[in-house]
């Protein structure tokens, strides 16, 4: 069996790639792929988790993997209102680059 | 699991009634409406005002209830709920002027101040990570949509992409916390979690679980290191919902903090008091310094709410560190009442601020400072409320805020190893003073730069500015009742 910290270097790797992702990315489309894949990370974690807690004979309920269903759901509603927002911005200020938005400062 | 749904109805009574309303609210805006924009939507604003007046009735009629296994329904939680359903009401009278001036949209504006409403109570009686989550995203997921509302702003639309950013980044350090929480302890609940932290030694993972989960968190109560989209957003967003952000999305940050700090870390919070004291010097900084050189009335706001954060997170932190036994548990009651009359002082003085700036901002809503040049030639009344505003935001005595920061600091005093960190609070309270007397300035002593017409403000948003006066003068000189019932609901965090 594959063991524990295979799982959540993987998912270290996942966030951390995410995060550079979300601060390097100009475009708005893109960062927010990028905050998807560190939601997906915490997926990848509570899932090892909890068949680790299983394996281990802690709790036999899945309430890690139920969490992910959680998170999915709420992942999709949040991407929903940033895609049409994403949308909105396009269609008003002509740009999907983060560096042009930039009105609001000091 | 056996789930008791009578005992479940009885602790999310408030957030069933909630719901109920917003999708009647959206029902009516539908059959009314279908794009007309004057008269169904001012009906929508009077059922919605009616129905919160009634859930804001129920919440008085709450019973401490420990019954169910997914939520508490402490005094502790019934004290946010009523401040939650009294900030929402406050918000859909201030968006009255404001509401006249969108062209399209307003049918459905009152539906999701209600479902963030909703949130927020739910928020107030957690007891799990994935309630916490959920609660958390349908409050942060609503304030996108209300904060690019106009989207024929490009202010506004610029405001929603920068929250949505940054509180989606926030959610994925929540749940990547949660994950490490759940997988030392073994268990998504608090009670888990609060069992494992107060057994001794903390496993590293544990550790930084919890650190992730309050990284995330610091987002909603907008203090350092998620504090940037506060000045932004609160500028970009239409008036009436930023009122409701400063307010409303920050008191729900501090509910979570409070027993996530309070009741669930307990006394195993002494190794985080460095942490939290420290993110609350360096939020002060931020708000105080970011706050001198503004020239925006909202932005301006915004830096003051993340100073008024730093005061509450001082108060956090308060108690673990040195102060043991029953003193250290007297010391963190206190602070955490403290805490609770503090967000009824800011949300009088920031409904007042927000109302005069609705005012003066007018159709074009631009809130830059200039506009209140000379306003106490041009409105003198409105001028008094806002320097009523500003001082006790300021905390001046003989205003509500005073005595706010007044237990806050007196509350920080007694634990001896929070010395440094109350010098800095007290010079902050200085710095402060010279900023929000700027806005003194301008409003009395400079001639008037905007020469266009005030609209009068409507019945109720006049009534709530008096009340917003009234309220921060009389909670200043009579404060007993609310501190009475900051003390019961910061025992029962306790208890």
């Amino acid at each position: 069996m594959i063991p524990l910290e295979h799982y959540l270097y993987l998912s270290g790797m996942l966030f951390t790639l995410g995060l550079c992702g979300v601060m390097m990315r100009r475009n708005v489309i893109l960062v927010l792929m990028s905050v998807e894949i560190m939601l997906n990370a915490a997926n990848v974690a509570l899932v090892a988790f909890n068949k680790h807690l299983v394996v281990a004979g802690g709790t036999p309920e899945p309430h890690g993997q139920v969490f992910v269903f959680f998170t999915i759901a709420v992942a999709a509603a949040e991407a929903a209102v940033a895609l049409v927002i994403a949308m909105a911005l396009f269609r008003r200020l002509d740009t999907v680059n983060v560096d042009d938005v930039a009105n609001l400062r000091w | 699991m056996d789930i008791d749904t009578t005992q479940l109805l009885a602790v999310f009574s408030t957030e069933v009634w909630l719901g109920a309303l917003a999708l009647l609210l959206i029902l009516v805006d539908l059959v009314v409406g279908r794009g007309r924009l004057t008269g169904p939507a001012d009906m929508v604003r009077m059922v919605a005002l009616a129905g919160l007046a009634i859930v804001l009735w129920h919440t008085f009629t709450l019973e401490p209830n420990s019954g169910a296994t997914w939520g508490t329904l402490d005094t502790f939680a019934i004290y946010f709920k009523r401040f939650f359903v009294g900030t929402a009401l406050v918000t859909l009278i201030v968006s009255q002027p404001y509401e006249q001036r969108l062209e399209a949209g307003r049918g459905e504006f009152p539906a999701l101040v209600v479902f963030t409403t909703m949130g927020m109570t739910l928020l107030a009686s957690v007891s799990d990570f994935v309630t916490l989550f959920v609660g958390l995203e349908l409050v942060t997921v609503t304030l996108f949509m209300l904060a690019a509302w106009r989207a024929g702003l490009p202010r506004s639309i610029e405001a929603g992409m920068k929250f949505v950013i940054v509180g989606a980044i926030a959610a994925a350090f929540l749940v990547y916390g949660t994950a490490f929480v759940y997988g030392t302890t073994g268990s998504l609940e608090f009670s888990a979690v609060r069992a494992a932290v107060g057994a001794g030694s903390i496993p590293m993972a544990l550790k930084f679980g919890l650190l992730l989960v309050i990284v995330g968190l610091s987002f909603k109560i907008g203090a350092v290191p998620f504090h940037l989209w506060i000045p932004d957003v609160y500028q970009g967003a239409p008036t009436p919902v930023t009122a409701f952000l400063s307010v409303g999305s920050k008191a729900a940050g501090v509910v979570l903090m409070m027993r996530l700090v309070f009741s669930v870390l307990g006394p195993g919070a002494a190794q985080w008091v460095t942490i939290l004291a420290g993110l609350s010097a360096l939020t002060l900084l931020m708000g105080n310094l970011g706050a001198i050189s503004q020239t925006d009335l909202k932005r301006f706001l915004g830096y003051s709410g993340i100073s008024h954060a730093g005061y509450l997170l001082l108060a956090m932190s308060v108690g673990p560190g040195i102060l043991v036994g029953t003193h250290g548990a007297e010391a963190r009651e206190s602070a955490a009442s403290a805490i609770l009359f503090y967000l009824v002082a800011y949300l009088l003085a920031n409904t007042v601020a927000f109302l005069v700036i609705i005012i003066v901002s007018r159709t074009d809503d631009d809130s830059h400072m200039d506009r209140i040049n000379g306003l106490a030639q041009r409105k003198p009344f409105l001028a008094f409320a806002l320097t009523v505003s500003m001082l006790s935001l300021a905390g001046v005595p003989p205003f509500a805020g005073f005595v706010a920061k007044f237990m806050i600091l007196r509350a920080a005093m007694a634990d001896p190893a929070l010395l440094p960190f109350v010098v800095l609070a007290l010079v902050m309270v200085v710095v402060s003073l010279y900023y929000y007397l700027c806005i003194l300035k301008r409003m009395y002593f400079r001639d008037p730069i905007d020469e266009g017409v005030l609209e009068e403000p409507g019945p109720a948003a006049r009534v709530l500015l008096y009340a917003g006066v009234l309220g921060s003068i009389a909670l200043g000189v009579y404060f007993n009742p609310i501190v009475e019932a900051a003390n019961l609901g910061a025992h029962s965090l306790f208890g």
